[in-house]
């Protein structure tokens, strides 16, 4: 080992369970490299929540007690003088991800036991006549202005029609793997398609002119 | 009986429920997800595609929809907003054509190997046909509105970008993080947690963040201006600069995601088979080639699938750090999408919402078949 020259050295392990010197140094510096770059923008922010405005316009400024003195101006501001302000979105926040999260565990948890335990065999047909039908009231209501109750019943009366005759007749199927293909796709939906109608929904019912406290 | 009795169970009316309970258990257990995916997906698709139909206009007491059939999908390729949507088109020159031709042969020559070859079905023949016009239309977008002189981007190139862009840097710093964090180092605990950090911060803060950090006056980066002699150089009057800035954001919040996930798919690779092949004398690379990947592509294409579909939805971003601008340069379908919502135009918004689910659709499942089950088939 003594004979070895340094350089031949610095790339040999020292055991077969750990790295060589050189191969430690890289993947040490890689690591604290990219610590710099996760922990640099969080730092930057957290010491400008220190700064006074004259500091950030002063700037640039690095480092507290040395670069500028620091304040509490804007902590104040923040959960002092407007307080509720801050509470209240936080709350709100709180609110739906923790209802969110309970209900997509809950109701996914279901759904995936019973995905793995049972086999299902849905009928396409049976999917097909029923968007058919969701179609169907889309336009009935939009297009023909019907009543929308009136839509609901007569769909779900044909639907009912369909499974009790005319369904048992088609073979053609979708199993697990597209049920969970399906629900999982839904993913891909861009917001905006699922926020129109929403937004339409709500103008019908006046749900923006109510106010909130 | 004694256990029937415990249970009180005896009663021939709550026998029969829990049998029928026993019965349709799988079914009431699918119901509610089924039911929440149907009146959040498929209710919103047939109501938005109704409204890609229409225009929207308010009216006294409310709103008004008027029947325009496919107006705005055509002012959207063809029309008053091709230039918003598609991007300005520059005029073709011999390389431009040269590639587009290669392009088309290209997408011609992977058509024909599969119709001549035996496992030829028709249905994958028409997937196949989509995903060739698909792949064909975006080589035609990036010559006329990159390459070509006199070519400017749309939104739909914009989004292009930063999936293209962004998943692949994500996900190569991702794997690289993960790969050196499963060394045998000390601390790699600690850089874990760190690395993990981005993730919990919320895009818009993030947008707030990179807007102070990008900030070449007072930014902590502006020293460099200096350094590097770039005079009055400001990074949000030029598009290509701008698109970089919110990548590098978007880059900074996605990396711990591909990170975690890759770092557990690293961990659980064959430890006996890498043995094996250092104790043969394969190097580094031979091993990370033959023995970790194949262990962890089925997760990696299962990773890259789930933040293409994440990618194509970027809006936050590229809203606050640079409210889609300068011009339209850093504008993405979903911000586009959202702009029209705001200026009343629900018809233009939902075609526009069409077509990113339309593209998303295209990438996502081609993906899945040519990604993540081929690569299922590679490990199995």
């Amino acid at each position: 080992m003594s004979d070895t020259p340094l350089f031949a050295r610095l790339w040999l392990k020292p055991d077969p369970a750990s790295l060589a010197p050189l191969a430690k140094v890289a993947v040490y510096g890689l690591l604290i490299f990219w610590a710099i770059v996760v922990i640099g923008p969080l730092y930057w922010v957290l010491i400008t929540s220190f700064k006074l405005p004259i500091d950030v316009d002063n700037g640039p400024f690095y480092f507290p007690f040395i670069d500028f003195k620091p304040s509490l101006d804007a902590w104040h501001y923040l959960f002092v003088d407007v307080g509720n302000d801050t509470i209240r979105p936080y709350i709100n926040s709180v609110i739906v991800a923790v209802f969110a999260t309970f209900a997509a565990v809950i109701i996914g948890s279901f759904a995936a036991y019973a995905l793995v335990r049972i086999q299902f065999q849905v009928k396409t047909a049976t999917i097909l006549t029923f968007i058919g039908l969701l179609v169907a009231i889309v336009v009935a209501v939009a297009a023909l202005h019907i009543y929308w109750g009136l839509a609901v019943i007569v769909a779900i009366a044909l639907f009912l029609i369909f499974l009790s005759t005319v369904a048992a007749r088609f073979k053609r199927g979708l199993g697990n793997r597209d049920i969970e293909f399906w629900i999982i796709s839904n993913r891909i939906m861009p917001p905006i398609v699922a926020v129109l109608p929403i937004y339409l929904m709500f103008q019908q019912v006046h749900f923006w002119t109510r106010t909130s406290r | 009986m004694a256990i029937a009795t415990s249970l009180n169970i005896s009663r021939p009316e709550e026998s029969r429920i829990a049998a029928w309970m026993e019965l349709h258990s799988g079914r009431l257990m699918v119901l509610p997800a089924v039911l929440i995916v149907l009146a959040f997906a498929l209710f919103q698709l047939i109501i938005s595609a109704y409204l890609s139909l229409i225009r929207f206009k308010l009216a006294p007491g409310g709103y008004k929809l008027t029947f325009v059939g496919f107006y705005n999908f055509q002012r959207l390729r063809f029309g008053a907003q091709q230039y918003h949507f598609l991007g300005t088109f520059g005029v073709f020159g011999p390389f431009e054509w040269a590639l587009a031709a290669l392009a088309a042969a290209t997408f011609l020559y992977w058509l024909y190997r599969y119709a001549r070859s035996p496992a030829f079905r028709p249905f994958g023949f028409v997937g196949r046909l989509i995903c060739a016009g698909t792949g064909f239309a975006v080589v035609l977008l990036i010559l006329a509105t990159v390459l070509a002189p006199g070519g400017f981007p749309g939104s739909l190139m914009t989004t292009l970008v930063y999936v293209a862009a962004g998943v692949a840097a994500q996900f190569a710093i991702g794997l690289g993080l993960a790969l050196l964090c499963a060394q045998p180092i000390r601390f790699r605990n600690w850089f874990r947690v760190i690395f993990f950090v981005p993730l919990m911060v919320t895009p818009v803060g993030i947008a707030y963040t990179f807007r102070m950090l990008a900030d070449m006056e007072k930014g902590p980066l502006s020293p460099l201006r200096f350094a590097l002699h770039l005079g009055e150089f400001a990074w949000a009057t030029d598009p290509w600069s701008a698109r970089f800035v919110v990548l590098l954001g978007d880059t900074w919040q996605w990396t711990p995601f591909m990170f975690i996930v890759m770092l557990a798919a690293v961990e659980a690779r064959p430890h006996e088979q890498i043995e094996a092949a250092r104790i043969d004398g394969a190097g580094p690379l031979q091993i990370f080639r033959h023995v970790t990947w194949p262990a962890i592509a089925p997760i990696a294409a299962t990773v890259v699938l789930i933040r293409l579909i994440e990618a194509f939805k970027i809006v936050d971003l590229p809203n606050v750090l640079t409210n889609g601008g300068p011009g339209l340069a850093t504008e993405s379908l979903t911000l586009h999408a959202f702009i029209a919502w705001r200026t009343q135009d629900l018809g233009g918004s939902a075609a526009l919402g069409y077509f990113l689910l339309f593209i998303s659709t295209v990438t996502c499942v081609s993906l899945f078949n040519f990604g993540v089950v081929r690569a299922r088939r590679y490990q199995a």
